[in-house]
C-alpha cells in the first residue's frame, strides 16, 4: 500500500462550534492504481486530497492517520512536508489558469520544481522543462516554455501543470478535478494523457472529481464519498456496473442523463447535499434516498463487505436492474 | 507603439505644465501686495520704489506682464528673482540635488520600511503585530508633519545630542567639491568617509520625518496587496510544489502584488513632494522647498512659479515612469498604448 489512510477527520471551528467536514474515513490505494473519490460540492473529497499533501486549511483541526509510504503525514512539521511535495507527490488542480502564476513564464514555473529542491541547476531545470513539455505531448514545448500563462490554451496550461507536478519525479499524483474546466474533447485528451503518463512513469493516481463521465475512462478503484462519510468503496467495475449504494445508482443514473440527448423522465437525485454542519442523523443520505426506512433515519449504517465492494448501507441495491432499465 | 504612448503623454504633460504655469501666475498676482514696496525697504521713497517697480516690469499691465512670462517661459527662461537678483534657473541648479537628495533617500527608505511591515502584518491580518504596526503607523500619520519635525529635532539635537538641528552640512566643515549636487555622493567621490556620514546624520531627521507621515498610508496599501494575493490559487500551486514560505513570498506574491503598490507608491510620491517644501522649512534644507518659501515671503513670485512647475513636472515624469513599468511588471498588460 502506497497510501493508508485511517479513521481521519477533518473540520472546523466557526463560532464556537465545531463543524467536522470529513468524519472519519477509511481507505488504501495500492501503487500503481487510479483510485477516484467521487462526491458532490461539499463531501470532502478535496480536504481529503489535500491533506494527504499536508496541504490542509491552517484552520482546520484533523484527527486520525495518513500514511504515505510508511510516513505518518498528519502532524508532520510543514517543513518535513514540503520535502516530499514536488519530489513524491504532485498535484494538480481544478483552474490551471488561476493555478499558475501570471506573471512567471510557464517553462520557470516548471523549472522551479527542480530548483527548489535542489534536483537540478538552474540551466538543467530549464532544460527539463522543456523536456516535462515535451512529455505531456505539447508540441512545440520551447515556445511553450518561454510563454506566460494567459498566452497559451486552457488545454496546454493544465498540460503544463501536470509537467509541473510530474518534473520532480513524484511517485504519487493528486489530480484534484482536473477536467472540471476543461471542454468535452480537451477533457477526453487529458484523460488520456493521465493514463499514458501513468503507464510510463508508474504513477499511482488519486483523482478527485465529481464527474462519473471521468470515473468510468481511469478509475481501477472507486471511493464514493457522501457528506463526509464514505458510502461505498470498491473495484471501479463493480461500483459502476453493479452500483449497491443508492447514492452510487443515483450518481450514474444523473450521469446518464447528462449523457442522454432526449431528456428522459429518468430518476435523478432528488434535493441538495447536506453543508456543513447540516448533516442530519442516521444515513447521511436518507432525506434523498428513494429506499430510506426508519432505520435509516436514527442508525447510521455500518461499513460492511457486500460483494466485492464495501459500503455504509442498510438497504443495498441487491441486482444491477437501474443501470440494465435506463438503457433500454 | 510605445512611441506613440510616449509622445502623446509628453504632450498630455505639457498641457498640464502650461495649465499649472498659468494657474500660479493669476494665484500669485491675486495677492494683494507689492513685492517692489517690499524689496525697497519700511524707508524707501517712493521713487525708489517706482524705479524696482519699472526695473523688473512691474509697473506694466498684467496681460503683459503675463504674456512676457510665458514668451519667457517657451524658451526656457523662468524670470528673474528679485530677492536673490539671479535667474531661476541658477538658483535652481544649486537648489535642486538637495531637494532631489532628500526626495530620492526618502522615498527609497517609505519603500524599504512601509513593504517591510507591510510583509510582517500580511503574515497574519488580525494578529497582534497587525494591530501594533496599525498603531504605530497611524499616530506617525495622525501627527502634524511640523510638529514630528520639531519633536524629532528636540529630542534628537537638544536633548541626545545625536543628530544635527537642520542644514545639510557642518558650517564650519568644507563641503566636498560639487559634482552631482548630491552631497552623498559627492563626498564618497571625494573620498570622504567623514563627510559621507555627516551628510547622512544631516538627512536623518528629514528624511525620517517624510516617511514616517507617509508610512500608515504605504504599509496599509502594501499589506492589503499582499493579503489579497496570498489567497490566489497560485500560491497553492506553490506550497504544492514544496517551496518554503519564504520563497512563495518573494517569488511568487511579491512579483504579482507589486503593481497595486506601485499605483499607490505613486500617489504617495505626490503626496511626498508637497511634504518635502515643510519639510526643508523645518530644517533649514538648502532646496527648492525652502527656496520657494523665502521667496514668497517677499513676494518673489517667479521662483513660486518656478516651483509649482518643477514639483508637477517630477509628478509627470514619476507617473509616465511608472506607466512605462507596468508591462514589465506583469506581463499581461500588453502594451502600454492600448
Amino acid at each position: 500500500m502506497i497510501l493508508s489512510v485511517r479513521d481521519f477527520a477533518i473540520g472546523f471551528q466557526r463560532e464556537g462550534q465545531n463543524l467536522v467536514a470529513v468524519d472519519g474515513i477509511s481507505f488504501d490505494v495500492a501503487e500503481g492504481e487510479t483510485f477516484v473519490i467521487i462526491g458532490e460540492s461539499g463531501s470532502g473529497k478535496s480536504l481529503t486530497g489535500m491533506s494527504i499533501a499536508g496541504l490542509q486549511p491552517p484552520t482546520a483541526f484533523v484527527s486520525g492517520s495518513i500514511r504515505f509510504k510508511d510516513r505518518e503525514m498528519l502532524k508532520r512539521p510543514d517543513a518535513e512536508l514540503r520535502k516530499l511535495r514536488g519530489p513524491e507527490i504532485g498535484l494538480i488542480y481544478q483552474d490551471p489558469l488561476s493555478s499558475l502564476n501570471p506573471v512567471w513564464p510557464v517553462g520557470d514555473q516548471i523549472a522551479e520544481t527542480l530548483t527548489a529542491h535542489g534536483l537540478a541547476s538552474r540551466a538543467e531545470a530549464r532544460k527539463r522543462a522543456v523536456e516535462m513539455l515535451e512529455r505531456v505531448r505539447i508540441p512545440d514545448p520551447r515556445r511553450v516554455a518561454s510563454a506566460y500563462p494567459h498566452e497559451i490554451s486552457g488545454g496546454m496550461r493544465q498540460r503544463a501543470m501536470i509537467a509541473m507536478a510530474l518534473a520532480a519525479g513524484p511517485s504519487l499524483l493528486i489530480a484534484d478535478e482536473p477536467t472540471t474546466a476543461l471542454d468535452v474533447t480537451i477533457k477526453a485528451q487529458m484523460l488520456e494523457l493521465l493514463a499514458e503518463l501513468k503507464r510510463e512513469l508508474s504513477l499511482t493516481i488519486i483523482l478527485i472529481t465529481h464527474d462519473m463521465g471521468v470515473v468510468a475512462e481511469v478509475a481501477d478503484r472507486i471511493l464514493v464519498l457522501y457528506a463526509g462519510r464514505i458510502a461505498e468503496v470498491g473495484p471501479a467495475d463493480a461500483i459502476m456496473l453493479q452500483p449497491s449504494h443508492p447514492y452510487t445508482a443515483a450518481l450514474m443514473t444523473s450521469a446518464m442523463i447528462s449523457q442522454t440527448p432526449a431528456k428522459q423522465d429518468l430518476n435523478a437525485i432528488v434535493g441538495g447535499a447536506p453543508g456543513l454542519g447540516a448533516f442530519p442523523a442516521g444515513c447521511r443520505f436518507h432525506p434523498r434516498c428513494p429506499r430510506a426506512q426508519d432505520d435509516c433515519k436514527v442508525i447510521e449504517p455500518p461499513r460492511r463487505k457486500f460483494g466485492s465492494v464495501e459500503l455504509a448501507c442498510h438497504h443495498p441495491i441487491e441486482a444491477a436492474m437501474p443501470l440494465e432499465t435506463a438503457r433500454s | 507603439m510605445v512611441i506613440a504612448f510616449l509622445l502623446k503623454r509628453l504632450v498630455w504633460g505639457l498641457v498640464v505644465l502650461i495649465a499649472v504655469a498659468v494657474i500660479t501666475f493669476f494665484l500669485s498676482r491675486v495677492v494683494p501686495a507689492d513685492p517692489a514696496a517690499f524689496l525697497a525697504g519700511q524707508n524707501a521713497s517712493e521713487e525708489t520704489v517706482q524705479r524696482i517697480r519699472v526695473e523688473h516690469g512691474l509697473d506694466r499691465p498684467l496681460p503683459e506682464q503675463f504674456a512676457s512670462y510665458m514668451i519667457g517661459l517657451a524658451k526656457g527662461d523662468l524670470g528673474e528673482s528679485i530677492r536673490t537678483r539671479r535667474s531661476v534657473s541658477t538658483d535652481l541648479k544649486q537648489y535642486l540635488p538637495a531637494t532631489l537628495e532628500l526626495l530620492i533617500v526618502s522615498f527609497v527608505l517609505y519603500l524599504a520600511v512601509s513593504f517591510s511591515l507591510a510583509v510582517l502584518a500580511a503574515r497574519r491580518p488580525g494578529g497582534a503585530v497587525d494591530g501594533a504596526i496599525r498603531l504605530v503607523t497611524m499616530v506617525g500619520t495622525g501627527i502634524p508633519v511640523f510638529w514630528l519635525g520639531m519633536t524629532l529635532q528636540f529630542f534628537f539635537f537638544y536633548k541626545l545630542h545625536w543628530l544635527p538641528l537642520g542644514a545639510r552640512f557642518p558650517i564650519r566643515e568644507t563641503a566636498p567639491p560639487v559634482v552631482s549636487g548630491f552631497l552623498l555622493v559627492d563626498s564618497l567621490l571625494a573620498g570622504s568617509l567623514s563627510a559621507f556620514l555627516a551628510s547622512l546624520k544631516h538627512l536623518t531627521l528629514p528624511a525620517a520625518t517624510i516617511v514616517v507621515n507617509l508610512l500608515a498610508v504605504g504599509t496599509r496599501l502594501s499589506r492589503a496587496a499582499l493579503i489579497q494575493e496570498q489567497s490566489r490559487l497560485y500560491v497553492r500551486t506553490a506550497r504544492g510544489k514544496g517551496l518554503s514560505p519564504n520563497r512563495i513570498l518573494f517569488k511568487h506574491i511579491l512579483r504579482n502584488a507589486l503593481s497595486p503598490i506601485l499605483t499607490a507608491t505613486t500617489m504617495q510620491f505626490g503626496y511626498m513632494i508637497s511634504w518635502v517644501i515643510l519639510v526643508e522649512v523645518i530644517f533649514d534644507w538648502p532646496g527648492i522647498g525652502l527656496y520657494a518659501y523665502q521667496s514668497f515671503q517677499v513676494f518673489d513670485y517667479s521662483p513660486v512659479i518656478a516651483l509649482a512647475i518643477v514639483s508637477t513636472a517630477g509628478f509627470v515624469i514619476i507617473n509616465l515612469v511608472m506607466d512605462l513599468l507596468y508591462p514589465v511588471i506583469d506581463p499581461r498588460v500588453q502594451s502600454v498604448g492600448s
